[in-house]
């Protein structure tokens, strides 16, 4: 039984509690909400705003109350207030009369009266005039009920036209359907700027608007309430007089943050703008002095670089540089590249005729780069062409050119050269290395051998120095390569060097082609090792295929042929004799032999001018991958080339006949040259088979 | 090499000539006799049947070109049937022959050659 009365005991004190742990959790209140614009009501988005809520939301916050609203008309919320279905009603005009029923907080919440609004462009001039005037009012509204009896006692008797409510009394006065409207002052300043009315001087009956709870009941909210009023109106800055900012300064007031007020956005806008124009015109100013140098600088800089762009053309020229360099002659096949590092550099090379079967090669490297080295090279080079011409043997023509030079060379400038001389009867080479690398002999199938013997210093340093030379035998289809140090030492992105073994397997893969795609080939192999860095130095490379004069038949062929017709058939054996060396394919052949054709018999029908006998001169040979034709005759001055077929669109048998011949044979044919040389006509016409 | 021809006369009217072998600067008398003699005919078409002409230099073109002209007089019309690649060639880079002159089988040939007759007759 003890146990049992313990244990509602428990129960009891149990529910208590949490009764009160609820309680202090949240108390909550149930607040009378009635349109009372701006002091409490439901907005458009149908949410409770106004001043008095966002006092109460404050303070709820500091007190853990649970806020909720019951909207209802003033009446209602009054008569709810009085029976305890709401706690607390917000903004109640004070009365002595309601101070029965109710208890009023101390502290206002804000003070209200009757204001008298009149369309914004109206004229207000006494308060008599509105007698018999319409007035828009409210019928239950206490300011309006205050104001009839006020003017009742001046007998100013408005007609009062009855609506139902404040918003319906802005918009009849707006409409100018009315004189006049009563409003509360708080609902006017709210609303007045979307109604576009104004106040008139008369105001009325003014009230404090306090919250109020029913007498007797929930007193300790009133005084709460009193308590953070009273701080909150203390400090000017709260939310109160925030609130109250707010919501009495019209409803499109939106309250901006600080640094949004008009004022200051409009000094911080003319600050950035200021800042701007100064800063505009600094820059400008700026801008105009660095063109300004920056123009004198290139201007100086493309007078250097034109003045460069010459000496490397004169440079380049003084070089043979033209290819294929001497085509008449069949025992040897040249090409030769430089590129310099700089501009201009201190590479060279040359190739030259000593007498009718020795033919010199040089390649040579002066120290230093750029304008000086260029110089230097220039001068090195005419020495040597002058002093081979007289000298022949390469140990003689170098030992000549190091004296003249060393004798006056206070820079100590130096030149590595080799020079050697091919004898193209027998391709017999005779060569001396003057501090040059060795270079190499390549064999028919691409096999290189080092030119390493007659290794003597460089010219320039010492007049005493003795130079010697050394010989080697060029084959049939042997060759040779000439290079620079800048090839085998052409570095890339991590510094490596090319090489010369390198140079020499790339070689070994140019068995069987011409000097100038072996050149080609080595150059495409540099370049893709060295991929973006740029030359570091000046890159030379001279290559030579030696033919014999003993073999070249197979590829080369002359025939003496008549002005005669005739001789087409010879012509043609020809050509297909030298066609099928290289396994020409059919239509080359046709094609070759139409041009021949065309060509052929227009010399022999107009070539000559007369009916005697004339040799005409054929020359056949294979160049790379070309038949080379070449025909020669003595008569009269005639370039093929200037024919022109007459006009193409007309019909084939109103064409000009004559020119019909040698177009075909323009088009069948790659390339055709003309030149008179030596009281000959010559016609040299090529024809790629491959 | 040499230039034969065989001449025929396909349809009233219409006559053919088939040059064989090479037609060059020996050789193109052969084919200019026959088409003389042909064109003393008067006939409205002369077709040349090139299938087995292996090579044709600018004279052989202007025997082709004369016979055009001297037709062209009379309003007749000369026609190339056959033509082998390399003799095509030719015909392009001279750039001288309308395409509705050129036929390139028999069967296109007698086709186009029926239609004319209709056209005569009808």
């Amino acid at each position: 039984m003890e146990i049992r009365t313990r244990s509602y005991f428990l129960l009891l004190i149990l529910c208590l509690l949490s009764a009160i742990a609820a309680s202090a959790a949240d108390q909550r209140i149930i607040v009378g909400l009635h349109d009372n614009t701006p002091l409490i009501f439901t907005d458009t988005d149908s949410r409770v705003k106004g001043i008095a809520v966002d006092i109460l939301t404050h303070i709820a916050r500091k007190e853990g109350w649970d806020i909720q609203y019951r909207p209802g008309s003033y009446a209602q919320c009054t008569r709810r207030l009085e029976t305890g279905a709401i706690d607390l009603l917000p903004g109640m005009a004070m009365s002595a009369q309601l101070e029965d029923k109710f208890t009023f907080g101390k502290e206002t919440i804000v003070a209200n009266w009757g204001q008298l609004y009149i369309s914004s462009d109206a004229t207000f001039s006494d308060i008599l005039d509105f007698h018999e005037k319409d007035v828009a009012v409210v019928e239950a509204d206490i300011y309006f009920q205050f104001f009839e009896t006020i003017l009742d006692k001046f007998e100013i008797r408005p007609r009062f036209i009855m609506v139902d409510s404040y918003g319906k009394v802005l918009s009849m006065v707006h409409e100018k359907t009315v004189s006049a409207g009563i409003v509360p002052r708080l609902y006017g300043a709210y609303y007045e700027k979307r109604f576009r009315v104004r106040q008139s001087p008369i105001s009325f009956r003014p009230t404090e608007l306090r919250f109020a709870v029913a007498k007797g009941r929930n007193a300790s909210i009133v005084n709460s309430l009193d308590g953070h009023l009273k701080q909150l109106k203390e400090n000017p800055n709260s939310i109160f007089y925030q609130s109250l900012d707010l919501w009495t300064q019209g409803v499109r007031k939106v309250t901006l943050p600080l640094w949004l007020r008009p004022l200051w956005v409009l000094g911080i806008i003319t600050g950035v703008m200021g800042l701007i124009v100064v800063g505009n015109i600094i820059l400008r100013k700026q801008v105009k002095l660095r063109t300004e140098a920056l123009k004198t600088t290139i201007a100086e800089k493309e007078k250097i670089e034109s003045e460069l762009a010459v000496a490397r053309e004169i440079q380049l020229q003084l070089l043979p540089g033209i290819f294929p360099a001497v085509p008449n002659r069949k025992e040897f096949d040249i090409y030769a590249s430089l590129e310099p590092a700089r501009e201009v550099g201190g590479d060279f090379y040359d190739f030259f005729f000593i007498d009718r079967n020795s033919l010199c090669i040089v390649i040579g490297d002066v120290s230093g780069k750029g304008v000086p080295a260029a110089l230097f090279m220039a001068m090195t080079k005419t020495m040597i062409k002058a002093a081979a011409r007289l000298l022949v043997e390469p140990e003689y023509i170098l030992a000549d050119v190091n004296r003249e030079i060393a004798r006056n060379n206070p820079s100590l400038t130096f030149v590595t050269v080799f020079l050697g001389v091919l004898d193209l009867n027998s391709g017999g080479l005779t060569y001396t290395c003057a501090g040059h690398n060795p270079q190499l002999f390549i064999g028919q199938r691409g096999n290189t051998v080092l030119l390493g013997d007659a290794q003597c210093p460089a010219i320039g340093l010492d007049d005493a120095f003795q130079y010697r030379q050394a010989t080697a035998h060029l084959r049939h289809k042997d060759g040779l390569l000439l290079f620079t140090d800048g090839v085998t030492e052409a570095q890339n992105d991590k510094n490596r060097l090319f090489t010369q073994e390198s140079l020499m397997n790339t070689v070994a893969l140019t068995a069987d082609v011409t000097p100038k795609e072996r050149v080609m080939a080595i150059l495409s192999q540099i370049r893709e090792f060295t991929g973006s860095r740029p030359l570091d130095d000046d890159m030379t490379l001279l290559a030579l295929t030696y033919f014999s004069p003993n073999r070249i038949g197979d590829t080369h062929k002359t025939i003496v042929l008549m002005n005669d017709i005739r001789e087409m058939s010879r012509i043609i054996d020809a050509i297909t004799h030298i066609a099928d060396s290289v396994s020409c394919p059919p239509v080359v052949v046709h094609d070759v032999t139409l041009a021949m054709e065309e060509i052929f018999s227009n010399i022999v029908f107009y070539g000559f001018g007369d009916d005697l006998d004339h040799h005409i001169t054929l020359h056949l040979v294979i160049e790379g991958d070309a038949l080379i034709l070449t025909l020669q005759d003595e008569g009269i001055p005639f370039n093929p080339l200037n024919v022109q077929i007459g006009p193409r669109d007309k019909p084939l048998e109103e064409r000009d006949k004559g020119g019909m011949g040698i177009t075909l044979a323009k088009n069948l044919m790659d390339q055709m040259e003309y030149r008179r040389e030596r009281g000959k006509n010559i016609l040299r016409m090529e024809k790629r088979y491959r | 090499m040499n230039l034969t021809v065989k001449s025929k006369q396909k349809m009233d009217g219409v006559y053919m000539l088939s040059p064989s072998g090479r037609l060059d600067t020996n050789t193109f008398p052969i084919l200019e006799d026959r088409v003389d003699v042909v064109l003393q005919e008067k006939p409205h078409t002369l077709v040349f049947d090139m299938e087995m002409l292996d090579y044709i230099s600018s004279m052989g073109v202007r025997v082709i070109a004369k016979a055009q002209k001297t037709m062209k007089a009379y309003n007749g019309r000369v026609i190339l049937l056959n033509l082998q690649p390399q003799i095509q060639k030719v015909f392009d880079i001279i750039k001288a022959l309308p395409s509705q002159q050129v036929f390139s089988t028999m069967e296109e040939l007698d086709d186009y050659l029926d239609r004319m007759q209709r056209q005569f007759t009808g």
